[in-house]
């Protein structure tokens, strides 16, 4: 892989935002990349209408075509999946738990793209049923259940902030409820007292810098209310103090794209990525997705999300 | 009596009591109450455009923002001694490519068959043609990418994250 590539769960999330905007199809020729393919203007348009299983069909297809993707390594979360599938049950029966490595901050990749859409048509509680939802599509855990709920709650909460707060207020409220509904207390006051570098090894450290939520959720609500006031030192924290630091960043960074927009990321990093103009596509196709929702008349995205449990 | 009009499902008491508030103003301070109510309703209108508006980018910064996050850690993926990172990368400010060396990966103690660690003989990942170690070990890939999408089964196509250590090979079984 090269710089400015995204690893396998951020693309499977480009994927399901494709759902999501009404791009089901791809090519399956091998030796191109599906992500490639730029979703029809009319879906950038029109928004369009979401269901789990048309994301599981698109994700089994994906994940078999060859050359579909670039990465070496599979989450548990895939490999039990496609052993499920391998004998012979039907793809929404296929997510499974092995109660340890599926508990993991990769579950938290793509619980954003509905739980936002969810939440601009519907309000928080739409927005957990969404990310709960899409959750279980890939990741048949309760217990993961519970850390989404809360990771769902704080995106929300920045999400719909008011005009008049200010994002990095937004964060730090939602941060620090989401750290006491955890049960680790009030994380905006630890990273208050915590100075440097140094000072997150060791919180980080102590919280659990792997992959397992009950260590990573916390890790990464830390970072985020430390770096409120500037999410892209936030994200570049994520990845110096190392570990699980891909997906736990991936789950950071769209909570504090939730709050800034655009304004929190430079247009270095935007360009950066290697697929950026297609994930340009993408982002309009969801931004007006979004839109959709929250205007009056056009709910029907988070309305599917609802129909599917 | 404009006002009473504008709010039609209201009860005659209350709007006997509006018009009775207007009656005690005069005529300039209601046309400046007037305004003002104008004002708020226009207000309203406004900020449920901005709100879309808002959401809209918010949306996108969202998008964006998991996006360059995992791919900012990607070459320091499963760093578990911060000090590695500093010995290889310096800070991280940007995006890099991986480093040939991964200090410590945890990639060859995962379980190619199923969940979590295990053994590296299990078909649910294999390695296509453009790996390198398949090419390395001649494993007989090539047949396999000429079969449509469900005659793979049960399979992951794994091809080239390069700086993951990687596994000692798999056995191909039935596809």
């Amino acid at each position: 892989m090269s710089a400015g590539d995204n690893t396998l769960n951020s693309i499977v999330a480009r994927l399901l935002v494709r759902t999501l905007v009404g791009q089901d199809t791809f090519s399956a020729t091998p030796s191109t990349d599906p992500l490639s393919t730029p979703p029809p203007a009319s879906l950038l348009a029109s928004g369009g209408v979401y269901s789990t299983e048309q994301f599981l069909r698109n994700y089994v297809r994906f994940m078999t075509t060859p050359g579909s993707h670039n990465d070496t390594y599979a989450e548990t979360y895939h490999r039990m999946f496609f052993l499920n599938l391998g004998k012979g049950l039907p793809p929404e029966k296929c997510a499974d738990d092995d109660k340890h490595n599926v508990d993991s901050a990769g579950g938290l990749v793509l619980i954003p793209a509905p739980a936002l859409l969810a939440a601009a048509a519907q309000g928080g509680a739409a927005a957990v049923s969404a990310g709960v939802t899409q959750m279980y599509a890939t990741h048949n855990s309760k217990r993961l259940a519970k850390f989404v709920e809360v990771y769902v709650k704080a995106l929300h909460r920045v999400f719909l902030r008011s005009e008049d707060e200010s994002p990095g207020k937004a964060i730090r409220e939602a941060v620090r409820d989401a750290g006491l509904a955890l049960g680790v207390g009030d994380l905006v006051e630890l990273a208050a007292k915590t100075p440097g570098h140094e000072g997150d090894l060791a919180v980080i450290g102590r919280f659990g810098s792997a992959c397992y939520i009950e260590g990573s959720l916390p890790s990464l609500l830390y970072l985020a209310g430390k770096y409120s006031e500037t999410p892209q030192e936030a994200l570049f924290q994520n990845a110096n103090v190392g570990g699980e630091n891909c997906h736990r960043g991936s789950a950071l960074g769209a909570l504090l794209g939730a709050a800034w927009g655009m304004a929190g990321w430079p247009k270095e990093l935007v360009e950066g990525l290697k697929e950026a103009k297609t994930i340009h596509l993408e982002a309009e196709a969801f931004a007006r997705a979004a839109e959709l929702c929250a205007t009056s008349g056009q709910r029907e995205i988070a309305v599917k999300i609802l129909e599917h449990p | 009596m404009l006002f009473s009009l504008s709010l039609p499902s209201i009860r005659t008491s209350y709007k006997i009591k509006i018009f009775t508030f207007f009656f005690f103003f005069s005529a300039r301070q209601n046309s400046e109450i007037i305004r003002l109510l104008l004002k708020l309703a226009l207000g309203v209108t406004m900020s449920r455009a901005a709100m879309a508006s808002s959401i809209s980018d918010r949306a996108r910064g969202a998008y964006w923002g998991g996006l360059i996050a995992d791919s900012l850690a990607l070459p320091v993926h499963w760093y578990y001694n911060p000090a590695d990172i500093v010995k290889q990368f310096g800070r991280i400010t940007g995006f890099r490519p991986p480093a040939s060396h991964h200090p410590s990966s945890i990639m060859s103690l995962s379980n190619t068959g199923g969940a979590g660690r295990g053994g590296q003989t299990g078909s649910i990942i294999v390695r296509s043609k453009h790996s390198r170690v398949a090419q390395e070990s001649s494993l007989p890939l090539s047949p396999l990418h000429h079969q449509p999408p469900h005659l793979y089964r049960a399979m992951l196509l794994i091809t080239g994250r390069k700086n993951t250590g990687g596994f000692q090979g798999c056995t191909i079984t039935k596809v």
